[in-house]
C-alpha cells in the first residue's frame, strides 16, 4: 500500500503505542543502527512522542541526519563526565542513563554525569519516563560548566518504592501512552507509514515461495498440499498481483 | 483472594518437568489441546458466567451480500460485532495474509454500537493497513469459506437435508480464519488498557471472542443461502454445529510471536505444567471418581483420534495415536477392577502411567494422557488459565556485575553454548517480512536480495554477548560494557529481565537448517490456542479447527457446557 492511500489530507489519526514503535523500530532500522540498540532508540522516540515533544515529526523531518548513528561514540572523560561527540541524543541517551542509574544504585546516593557535544539534547528529557522502569528517578537539565554547555542527568535509586518495569500497570507513563495514544496529523502518519515500509523487503516470485502452504515452481507445478486451499495461483506468479492488499 | 490463589491449595507433589527437557523445539511440538489452552479457557469463562450471543440483524442476500449484526453480553460489559459478508470471488484468494479477498469482514468492538460507528467500520475495514478502527474497536477478523464443506452443506440443507458427515468431517469448518488483528493493529485498543474486570482481558480472548463468533455467522450464512434456494430448506442441526469449528491456517508469524512474547510463553508452559502436575499427584484410588473420569476421556480420545479424517504429512497418524490410547485405557481399566497398576498398588497411580507412557509409546499419546491428567483438575486448571496476563517490557540493571550476567548466562542458556555455530548451515536462513502486506516469510539469504534479519538468533546472541563480556573484569557494572558496546542492549534487556524463568525460550536455532518451523507452529496452535486436527504442509503451515465441538450460543447461555473435547462426528 502506497503512502498516497493513507489520504494525507484526511482527518487527524490517534496512533496507538503499538503500530507507532512497529514503525520507529522499521525506521530505526534503516538509520542503521545496530540492531541490539534499535529498541532503546525506539523507546527515545516514543517518549519524546509522549512528553509532547513531537518525537515523530523530529524522526521524519530528519531522518537523513539519522543515518549512521554511531552509539559508540560516546565517551568516558571521567566517572561523572562523558562525551557525545555530536551524536543524536537517541543513540547515546540509553547508555547514559545507565551509567548515572548503576552509579546511584551503586553508591546508594544520588549520582550526576555531564553529557557534553549532544545533539538534540531536548530529547534526553525522555530519560526521565524511561528512567522509571528502572526504578529510578531521573532529572535532566541544562548546565553551563568550564568546559561549556552541558546536559546534566541525575538519578536517585528509588528501588524499593517502584514495582520493576516489567510488573503489568505499573509503569504509569507507558499506561498513560497506552490508553491516550498518540494523536498526529495524517500526513505526519502517512510519512512516517511510508518511512517505515522502506524497510520491508520489496516481492519477488522466489521470495512468495518463502512462505505458504504451497509453493508453485518456476515450471508451475504444485509443491506442498493444496486440500482444502483455494488460492488464486496469480498471487504466487506475480509479484505485482497483491500490491493493493 | 483471586479465582487463582482460591484454586491453589498446595504445591504439587511431583516437580514440573525440566526445561532442559520440555523446551527443546521437537517436545513443545507434541503438546496437545488442554483446560489451560487459549479456545478451552475461553469457553470455559464463558460457560461458567453464561455469557449471551444474540443474532440482533442479518440482511443477507442469496449471493450472500449484506450485514449481520450481533451482541455478546457478559456479566463484566456488552460487545458487539458488525459482519459484512461478501459475494464470493475466487480472484485475488488464499488462506495467506496477501489475500486481498475475503467472504467476511467483522469487527468486535466494545458496544452497544451506535449506527454511526457501524456504518464507519465497515468504510474503513476493507482498507485494512488504510483504515482506522473506531474509538472503542478490539479486533477486526475476516474469514473465507472452506467450498468444500461450506457448498456441500448450503446443498444439503436446501435439500430438506443435513449434511454428509463424511464430508465436513474432512473439514470441521465452514470458514477458516484468515486474519484477527487487534492490540492496537489498526487503531484499535492495547489490551494492556483494558480494565482489571474488563471481560476480554486475558490475553488473546478477545481473538478468541471473535473467532467464536465467526463459527457463528458461518452457521447462519449456510441457513441463511439455504432458504434463499429453497423454503423447504432444513436448519443446520446442533450436533453438527457443534461438531463444526471455524478452520485457521498459521504459519512463520507465530515464531516471531514467540520471540516478543517470552513471558506469555514462560506463563502459559509453567500454568500447564503446573496444572499437570497436580493432576500426576492425585492418590486417585480404583473406584476414584478421577479413575472413572480418566476412563471416559480415554474414550472419547480414542473414538476421536479413529474417527479422524485428516492425511497428515509429518505428523504421526491419528489412528497410531488412537492404538496408544487403546493400551493405555487397558492399564487404566485393569487398574480400577484390580487396584494393581504394573505389578503393585503405587500411591501415585498417574505417575506410574505417565512413565510407562513416557517410555514406550509416541509422545503425542502421552501429551494426550498429559492433558487429560489437566482435565482432572478442572479447578486448579482454570484457576492457572487466569494467569496469562502479562507485560513483555524490557529494561537493563546496568548496576549488574558482568561477572553476575556471565553466571546467569551459564546458568540458564546452557543449551546455546552446546550448540555449533561455526557453519554455514547454523546461518542459513533470514526472516524477514515482505512489502506485500507485511507478510512473514523465511528464505535462505542467497534468495533474499535485502532484508532486515527479524528473527531473533538468540543462541549466537547468547555466545558472543558472553565472548564480549569475557573481556570485561568480572567485577566491572554492565553500564560502563553497554557504553562500549551498546549492540548488546537488547540481548542484555532480555536475559536481566527473563532471569529466573525457566520456559520463556524454546532451545532453538531458528536461522539454521536443522530448524523445523513447524514444531513451533504446533506449539503455539495446538498447545498454547487448543486448536484440533492441524494438518502441516511443507514443514511451515499449519491448519486446524478452533472451537471444534465446542458449545453453541444456547450451550453457554444454560452455562456447565464447558466438557466438550473430542466431539464425536454427527450420526444422524
Amino acid at each position: 500500500m502506497s503512502a498516497e492511500s493513507l489520504l494525507k489530507d484526511g482527518p487527524d489519526v490517534l496512533l496507538s503505542v503499538r503500530e507507532t514503535r512497529l514503525m520507529v523500530e522499521r525506521i530505526m532500522l534503516l538509520t542503521g543502527l545496530p540492531s541490539g540498540a534499535v529498541h532503546a532508540a525506539r523507546e527515545m522516540v516514543i517518549a519524546a512522542e509522549g512528553l509532547g515533544l513531537k518525537g515523530l515529526a523530529h524522526l521524519r523531518d530528519t531522518f537523513e541526519t539519522l543515518r549512521g548513528m554511531q552509539p559508540t561514540q560516546l565517551k568516558l572523560l571521567s566517572e561523572t563526565e562523558l562525551d557525545a561527540q555530536n551524536e543524536h541524543a537517541w543513540s547515546v541517551g540509553p547508555a547514559a542513563l545507565d551509567l548515572a542509574v548503576a552509579q546511584a544504585f551503586d553508591t546508594g546516593k544520588p549520582a550526576s554525569l555531564l553529557l557534553y557535544n549532544v545533539r538534540h539534547g531536548e530529547f534526553l528529557t525522555a530519560l526521565t519516563p524511561l528512567a522509571l522502569r528502572q526504578q529510578a528517578e531521573v532529572q535532566v537539565t541544562v548546565a553551563v560548566t568550564q568546559k561549556g554547555e552541558a546536559y546534566r542527568i541525575e538519578a536517585t535509586d528509588r528501588r524499593g518504592q517502584m514495582q520493576a518495569a516489567d510488573t503489568v500497570g505499573t509503569d504509569y507513563f507507558l499506561a498513560g501512552m497506552l490508553k491516550h495514544g498518540f494523536p498526529v496529523e495524517r500526513a505526519l502518519w502517512a510519512d512516517i507509514y511510508e518511512l517505515s515500509n522502506r524497510s520491508l523487503t520489496p516481492d519477488s516470485v522466489v521470495s512468495r515461495r518463502h512462505a505458504g502452504p504451497i509453493i508453485l515452481d518456476d515450471q508451475g507445478r504444485i509443491i506442498g498440499r493444496t486440500d482444502d486451499d483455494e488460492t488464486d495461483f496469480s498471487l504466487l506468479t506475480n509479484a505485482d498481483s497483491t500490491a493493493a492488499a | 483472594m483471586s479465582a487463582a490463589e482460591k484454586a491453589l491449595p498446595k504445591q504439587p507433589l511431583v516437580p514440573l518437568r525440566a526445561a532442559e527437557t520440555l523446551m527443546r523445539p521437537e517436545v513443545l511440538a507434541t503438546l496437545q489441546p488442554s483446560r489451560v489452552s487459549i479456545s478451552r479457557a475461553f469457553i470455559a469463562e464463558a460457560s461458567r458466567e453464561r455469557w449471551s450471543i444474540r443474532k440482533l440483524q442479518f440482511d443477507i442476500d442469496e449471493r450472500a451480500k449484506g450485514r449481520a449484526l450481533y451482541r455478546i453480553e457478559t456479566p463484566k460489559g456488552v460487545f458487539d460485532f458488525p459482519v459484512f459478508s461478501f459475494e464470493y470471488n475466487p480472484s485475488g484468494r488464499t488462506g495467506r495474509i496477501i489475500g486481498r479477498s475475503w467472504d467476511m469482514m467483522g469487527a468486535l468492538v466494545e458496544g452497544p454500537m451506535s449506527q454511526a460507528d457501524i456504518d464507519q467500520t465497515q468504510t474503513e475495514l476493507p482498507k485494512l493497513y488504510a483504515g482506522r478502527a473506531t474509538e472503542r474497536s478490539l479486533v477486526w477478523a475476516r474469514s473465507n469459506r472452506s467450498s468444500r464443506a461450506f457448498d456441500h452443506t448450503v446443498e444439503s440443507l436446501a435439500q430438506g437435508k443435513q449434511p454428509d458427515a463424511a464430508t465436513i468431517a474432512q473439514v470441521c469448518y465452514l470458514m477458516r480464519n484468515t486474519g484477527l488483528d487487534g492490540n492496537g493493529t489498526f487503531g484499535t485498543r492495547s489490551f494492556l488498557t483494558l480494565e482489571p474486570d474488563h471481560a476480554l482481558r486475558k490475553p488473546l480472548a478477545a481473538q478468541m471472542l471473535s473467532a467464536y463468533l465467526m463459527r457463528e455467522f458461518a452457521t447462519d450464512l449456510v441457513n441463511c443461502l439455504a432458504r434463499h434456494r429453497s423454503p423447504k430448506a432444513a436448519e443446520l442441526a446442533p450436533e453438527y454445529r457443534r461438531f463444526l469449528g471455524v478452520g485457521n491456517g498459521s504459519a512463520l508469524g507465530l515464531i516471531l510471536f514467540a520471540n516478543n512474547h517470552p513471558k506469555l510463553i514462560d506463563r502459559f508452559i509453567t500454568a500447564r505444567e503446573t496444572a499437570l502436575a497436580h493432576g500426576k499427584s492425585l492418590s486417585a484410588r480404583p473406584d476414584s471418581a478421577e479413575v472413572k473420569r480418566l476412563l471416559v476421556l480415554l474414550d472419547r480420545a480414542i473414538r476421536f483420534r479413529l474417527e479422524d479424517r485428516m492425511v497428515y504429512d509429518a505428523l504421526v497418524p491419528s489412528s497410531r495415536v488412537a492404538e496408544e490410547l487403546t493400551a493405555l485405557r487397558k492399564l487404566v481399566a485393569d487398574y480400577a477392577a484390580s487396584g494393581q497398576l504394573f505389578g503393585s498398588q503405587p500411591d501415585l497411580p498417574f505417575v506410574a502411567l505417565c512413565a510407562h507412557a513416557e517410555t514406550s509409546m509416541l509422545p503425542e499419546s502421552l501429551e494426550t494422557l498429559h492433558s487429560m491428567l489437566i482435565d482432572l483438575v478442572p479447578e486448579i486448571a482454570d484457576g492457572l488459565a487466569e494467569s496469562l496476563i502479562v507485560s513483555e517490557e524490557t529494561a537493563t540493571q546496568p548496576q549488574m556485575k558482568t561477572g553476575m550476567l556471565r553466571q546467569i548466562l551459564r546458568d540458564e542458556y546452557a543449551w546455546c553454548f552446546k550448540m555449533d555455530l561455526s557453519t554455514e548451515a547454523s546461518r542459513r536462513y533470514v526472516w524477514y517480512k515482505s512489502a506485500t502486506a507485511e507478510e512473514p516469510r523465511r528464505g535462505p539469504r542467497e534468495e533474499v536480495e535485502w532484508a532486515f534479519n527479524l528473527g531473533l538468533d538468540l543462541p549466537r546472541l547468547i555466545q558472543e554477548l558472553d565472548a564480549a563480556l569475557a573481556a570485561y573484569p568480572a567485577d566491572r557494572m554492565l553500564a560502563y560494557f553497554l557504553l562500549e558496546q551498546p549492540q548488546f542492549r537488547g540481548i542484555v534487556a532480555r536475559v536481566q529481565t527473563l532471569h529466573g524463568l525457566h520456559y520463556h525460550s524454546p532451545h532453538m536455532n531458528i536461522m539454521g537448517e536443522e530448524f523445523l518451523p513447524i514444531q513451533m507452529v504446533r506449539m503455539l496452535n495446538i498447545g498454547l490456542h487448543g486448536i484440533d486436527k492441524t494438518r502441516d504442509f511443507l514443514n511451515r503451515n499449519l491448519r486446524g479447527v478452533i472451537y471444534h465441538g465446542a458449545p453453541l450460543p444456547e450451550d453457554l447461555r444454560a452455562g456447565s457446557h464447558d466438557d466438550w473435547f473430542y466431539p464425536a462426528e454427527p450420526t444422524r
